[in-house]
């Protein structure tokens, strides 16, 4: 029993400093709708059809911003998840006769992280919960007196 | 007894008359409004951040080094956030910069002082898009711009 006691007091400690570390400060910008980025390839014969497109989809709901470079012929999307790239693609071609694709940026070289980003986020959560179930369970177990357990 | 009581609750009257008399001759200098304030707070953070990240994305000379952070949302959110966080928190605004120091986020991306012009340009155009006063945009590329050392050639 002491050395169950010992172990759920050193997962409890351990956890929850590992989640007082990774722990991230309030900060204002937490409150606000998370946005994606989309841009699209929408091959405008003339600077000033692919400016009208960006002013047309800057008044539209769940896009945050929008920014059409005639260098690159990119029209760039800061949208809500209220509205997907699909969504998108489907307006703008309504209004261009032009065709209109989402662009795929390449690979960009060199190794990366093999655990997605998402998931390591997760990890200070996932810290908390485990700190607070082995304390709950030491606390069960201070509790509990010992003796035999009553089926034997 | 009763005469004794009413002295101090004379004199306290009289006292609050005068400062309230005090009050109306004008108000107390307030202290300066902070860059944030001027600024428009968090959200109008928000919106230009959004319009540079749009401009980024469309500006081929380097949106190619946010590939991995267009394709991955939460990736673009953890930037977006750590932008308005910087933002805010250099302008004296009540958020923390919780990502990581300028040195450690572009060791080994070689970025070079035309990629870094760039950025700042696309920064300016989102500005100017919301119409910020020059002062304003002189303050804030100011607190950012002693961070291009950091950036550039590492």
């Amino acid at each position: 029993m002491k050395k169950t006691r010992f172990i759920l007091s050193l997962i409890t400690m351990l956890c929850l400093a590992g989640w007082a570390w990774l722990r991230k400060p309030y900060s204002p910008s937490q409150e606000l709708e998370p946005i994606v980025l989309t841009a699209f390839d929408i091959h405008a014969d003339r600077p000033a059809g692919g400016y009208a497109l960006a002013e047309a989809a800057a008044g539209w709901r769940g896009v945050t911003a929008s920014s059409y470079n005639p260098a690159s012929g990119l029209l760039a999307l800061a949208h809500t998840s209220s509205v997907t790239p699909r969504d998108l693609t489907s307006r703008l071609k309504v209004l261009t006769p032009r065709p209109v694709s989402i662009k795929v940026f390449p690979e960009p070289a060199g190794t990366s992280c093999p655990v997605p980003a998402a998931a390591l986020a997760t990890l200070p959560g996932w810290l908390l919960g485990a700190g607070i179930f082995s304390a709950a369970s030491l606390a069960l177990l201070a509790l509990g007196r010992p003796g035999k357990p009553v089926w034997q | 007894m009763i005469k004794h009581t009413r002295i101090p609750a004379l004199l306290l009257f009289v006292a609050l008359f005068f400062a309230a008399c005090k009050d109306q001759d004008g108000p107390l200098p307030q202290p300066d409004p902070t860059l944030y304030e001027r600024l428009g707070g968090v959200d109008a953070i928000a919106l230009v951040v959004d319009k540079f990240l749009a401009n980024v994305v469309a500006d081929d000379a380097i949106n190619a080094r946010f590939a991995a952070t267009v394709a991955d949302p939460f990736r673009t959110q953890l930037l977006r956030n750590n932008l308005i966080d910087q933002i805010c928190a250099g302008t004296g605004g009540p958020c923390q910069y919780k990502g990581k120091t300028m040195l450690e986020a572009h060791t080994g991306m070689n970025i070079t002082d035309a990629e870094f012009n760039a950025l700042v340009g696309d920064l300016v155009a989102a500005l100017d898009f919301y119409n910020v006063p020059q002062q304003e945009q002189d303050e804030l590329l100011a607190i950012l711009g002693p961070m291009k050392s950091d950036i550039v050639g590492q």
